[in-house]
């Protein structure tokens, strides 16, 4: 099957063909999954190196687990997601939480550069807000926040009730306002 | 007398606070300057996962070739035909028929005679019975 009918198709059907020795739906799936896979690692990790290998990890497991993949169970990317978190939460046991200068530096291509200083020092001082946030509560921040997801499939990847998720959310967001608002003079975010 | 404030009614109020407070704009600016730098896999990474997507691969499973003209024909015609189970019975037929062609026909009247004879049934002269007994009887 040519490359770009493969952009039509869902990532349950690529994974089946996949499976079946589909050397093109490797392919797809690599250049569709790779970035959100490691968009999530890095935004939990804010590590590049580290959340380059969970991301290979995460992706190696679903190249395991292809053939035996049951349809209509579970979204992939959902079932990625939860990878990614588990394999996040593993890593972050394993290390203390990391200091305002030891984040890593966000890349921004904005065109001014005060503007981007500006946004890589805000996305700078929430990683290092979201390090010190109890892991459930960062995770679904991350999730919803910045990936984005909707709150039932950040439920489903957290493996707990959406009431649950919201409640861990507001949690969060309590928590960094009251991190972030001493750092709001330097960072030109003071009427 | 007030009413007595729920947790539903004190959850709706926490969360009507959290979304109009000056700090959910702040919090908001934080959020958008991180997503405006979402970050990108390495072309190092892309290439590992596709190696890794490589050797994971199952072998592609074997096809039945149908594709052959020849082949395909004289396959569809034995099958059409009926296959084995059809030839096994056209085969017997053909042993009992041959078999039946090549014998005598003195041996195929003593047969006749055997079991005729033995069930009670004559059409000669020496019948059982007489049209009249039969007549007088029925």
């Amino acid at each position: 099957m040519p490359f770009d009918a493969m952009n039509e198709l869902s990532d349950d059907v690529l994974l089946v063909l996949y499976a079946n020795g589909d050397r093109a739906a490797a392919g797809a799936l690599t250049n569709r999954l790779t970035p959100l896979v490691f968009s999530l690692a890095f935004r939990l990790l804010g590590d590049q190196a580290e959340a380059e290998d969970i991301a290979q990890e995460a992706m190696l497991r679903l190249w395991k687990i292809a053939p035996n993949w049951r349809q209509g169970e579970a979204k992939v990317t959902t079932w990625l997601y939860r990878i990614v978190s588990n394999l996040c939460t593993d890593r972050h046991r394993r290390r203390k939480g990391l200091g305002l200068d030891e984040v890593a530096e966000p890349r921004d291509p904005t065109p001014s550069v005060e503007r981007q200083m500006q946004d890589q020092d805000r996305a700078r001082a929430l990683r290092s807000a979201l390090e010190g946030l109890p892991e459930r509560q960062r995770q679904a921040v991350v999730m919803r926040h910045l990936e984005e997801l909707p709150n039932p499939e950040i439920a489903q990847i957290l493996g707990v009730s959406i009431e649950a998720v919201e409640s861990l959310i507001s949690r969060g967001k309590r928590q960094l306002k009251a991190t972030l608002c001493s750092l709001k003079k330097p960072l030109g975010l003071e009427e | 007398m007030q009413p007595k404030e729920t947790i539903g009614i004190r959850r709706m109020k926490q969360r009507q606070n959290d979304r109009t407070t000056p700090d959910e704009d702040t919090l908001t600016s934080y959020f958008q300057a991180e997503k405006s730098s979402r970050p990108l896999p390495s072309a190092h990474l892309l290439e590992a996962v596709s190696s890794d997507a490589q050797m994971a691969q199952p072998a592609a499973r074997p096809l039945v070739c149908r594709s052959g003209k020849s082949h395909g024909q004289r396959h569809g015609l034995w099958w059409a035909l009926g296959g084995w189970q059809v030839a096994t019975a056209l085969l017997f037929c053909l042993v009992v028929g041959v078999s039946a062609g090549f014998a005598a026909p003195d041996s195929l009247g003593n047969v006749a005679n055997l079991i005729f004879n033995d069930s009670g049934f004559d059409s000669g002269d020496g019948s059982y019975y007489s049209l009249d007994d039969l007549v007088v009887e029925g």
